[in-house]
């Protein structure tokens, strides 16, 4: 890489690294995880700078949630199950323990159910859109959703009720 | 407190990361590290090559090797049928294969140019080979539902010009690695290959002193055995922290020939993955597998 490569891409990085690394924290689950997902895809971004430099940030993003899934699924199924919640919210009132529950529950989903989620709720993008990222078809997008949102329930039950229209208005 | 409720909340989790100094430096110094060791790995590479014994292990037991073919290659595929058809499309989702980005490929080919190669039954699921010319899927199912994972893309190694046996051994290895089971904590563990005609059976032997029977079929073999997930601070009851795929060493294969003897032993020596994709990459484990000579085995006496 020339230093004009380098600068072009030291641009990039600073310009994004924090979007970049909010993303890579919902999927990783944590900021070590994160660090280390988030620099694994710039290495490899770097190294095929000449290729993407044009829009890199597509690329990163999508690199970000395979490298994650693939990590899950041919070497890691990491960190595939977080604690749960260390009790049920029974009490409706109690927002903020609710949402506590909710984001433990989130962390507490496998890798490929949480990108799911985190690009279709996150990113907010199409499922037609999240299946070409992911490499599956709409239907699949469909039925991991189903389950990460029917597993998100099992873990904190008092979510049943909040989640039903999440379902169904995708 | 819907879609919103799911954003809101993975808003909270994204607002704790904490922005990382240096993060372009630190990936340039990474990319540069892996530059530099995958040098070191060629010289090695070729090095080790060079010193490699050609011990030449014939199908009849006497020196032989592939002479050149002129013409058409031959790449002879099984039959197609309805029955296989329909576990091509089940491997491969209905679609083209993925490439290592987990994208669909087009230019690996569509369901229509695959066959099925051979399978084994492992309970309620399958474990099974589906390829074309040009390369070649690793499939698990459960019943009759579609593969379990994308179809990964797995180009035949070795040159294809002179169709898929201008291997010189009687038999070789195309994969190494593990397709996912119906549990979350287990999986197959497959080594997948080719054998030449007279070749009837094929073993395998990992680590352990286990040996599993191939399922030989159409000239292509796979075999499996139990693998699984497991902490990787080894603590079996922990299971809050990071985990990765249980190390198998595949130690060799055994072919044998109509008449029951064994023809051909390979010297796999404890490789844990191969895959014929990473062929291009100067780190390649297993880089012998990637030439039509894959071969430190020996004739059987």
């Amino acid at each position: 890489m020339n230093a004009e490569a380098r600068e072009s891409f030291g641009r990039f990085v600073e310009a994004r690294s924090a979007s970049l690394m909010r993303l890579a924290y919902v999927l990783a689950g944590d900021q070590h995880a994160a660090e280390d997902l988030l620099q694994t895809v710039l290495a490899r971004t770097a190294a095929r700078w000449r290729h993407v430099r044009d829009s890199p940030e597509a690329y990163v993003r999508r690199a970000l949630y395979n490298e994650q899934v693939n990590r899950w699924r041919r070497r890691g199924r990491e960190a595939s199950v977080a604690a749960p919640p260390e009790r049920a919210v029974g009490d409706r009132s109690d927002e903020v323990e609710l949402r506590l529950a909710l984001e433990r529950a989130l962390l507490a989903l496998p890798p490929r159910k949480r990108a799911v989620l985190v690009l279709r709720y996150f990113e907010d993008l199409p499922e037609g859109q999240v299946a070409e990222i992911l490499g599956c078809s709409v239907g699949t997008v469909r039925s991991q959703t189903h389950k990460a949102i029917a597993r998100l329930r099992e873990i904190v039950p008092a979510l049943e009720v909040r989640l039903e229209t999440a379902e169904g208005t995708r | 407190m819907t879609d919103r409720m799911l954003r809101d909340a993975f808003e909270r989790i994204a607002d704790r990361a904490e922005p990382v100094p240096d993060l372009a430096e630190r990936a340039l110094r990474t990319a540069a590290r892996r530059r530099n060791a995958r040098l070191a790995a060629v010289a090695a590479g070729m090095a080790m090559v060079a010193v490699a014994p050609f011990a030449v292990a014939a199908f009849d037991g006497s020196p032989q090797r592939q002479g050149p073919v002129s013409g058409r290659p031959e790449v002879v595929l099984p039959s197609d049928d309805a029955a296989g058809r329909a576990v091509v499309r089940a491997c491969l989702r209905g679609g083209s294969p993925v490439g290592t980005m987990s994208q669909r490929r087009a230019e690996y080919g569509k369901p229509a140019d695959y066959r099925l190669l051979t399978s084994l039954r492992v309970g309620e699921e399958t474990v099974a080979m589906v390829g074309g010319e040009r390369g070649f899927v690793l499939c698990s199912r459960s019943g009759s539902g579609g593969n379990m994972e994308p179809p990964m893309f797995r180009p035949w190694p070795g040159t294809r010009d002179k169709g898929l046996w201008a291997f010189r051994p009687p038999a070789r290895i195309d994969a190494v690695g593990s397709v996912p089971t119906r549990e979350l904590m287990d999986l197959h563990h497959v080594v997948a290959g080719r054998v030449k005609p007279g070749v009837t059976r094929v073993t395998v032997a990992w680590d352990r002193d286990r040996t599993a029977e191939a399922a030989v079929r159409n000239g292509f073999f796979i075999a499996r055995i139990d693998g699984a997930i497991v902490p990787t601070n080894g603590d079996e009851d922990d299971m809050g922290g990071s985990a990765s795929d249980r190390e198998e060493r595949v130690m060799g294969l055994t072919a044998f020939g109509a008449d029951g003897r064994a023809v051909y032993r390979f010297n796999a020596g404890g490789i844990t993955a191969f895959h014929s994709g990473d062929c291009g990459a100067p780190l390649q484990i297993g880089r012998l597998l990637c030439t039509d000579d894959p071969d430190t085995g020996f004739t059987p006496r």
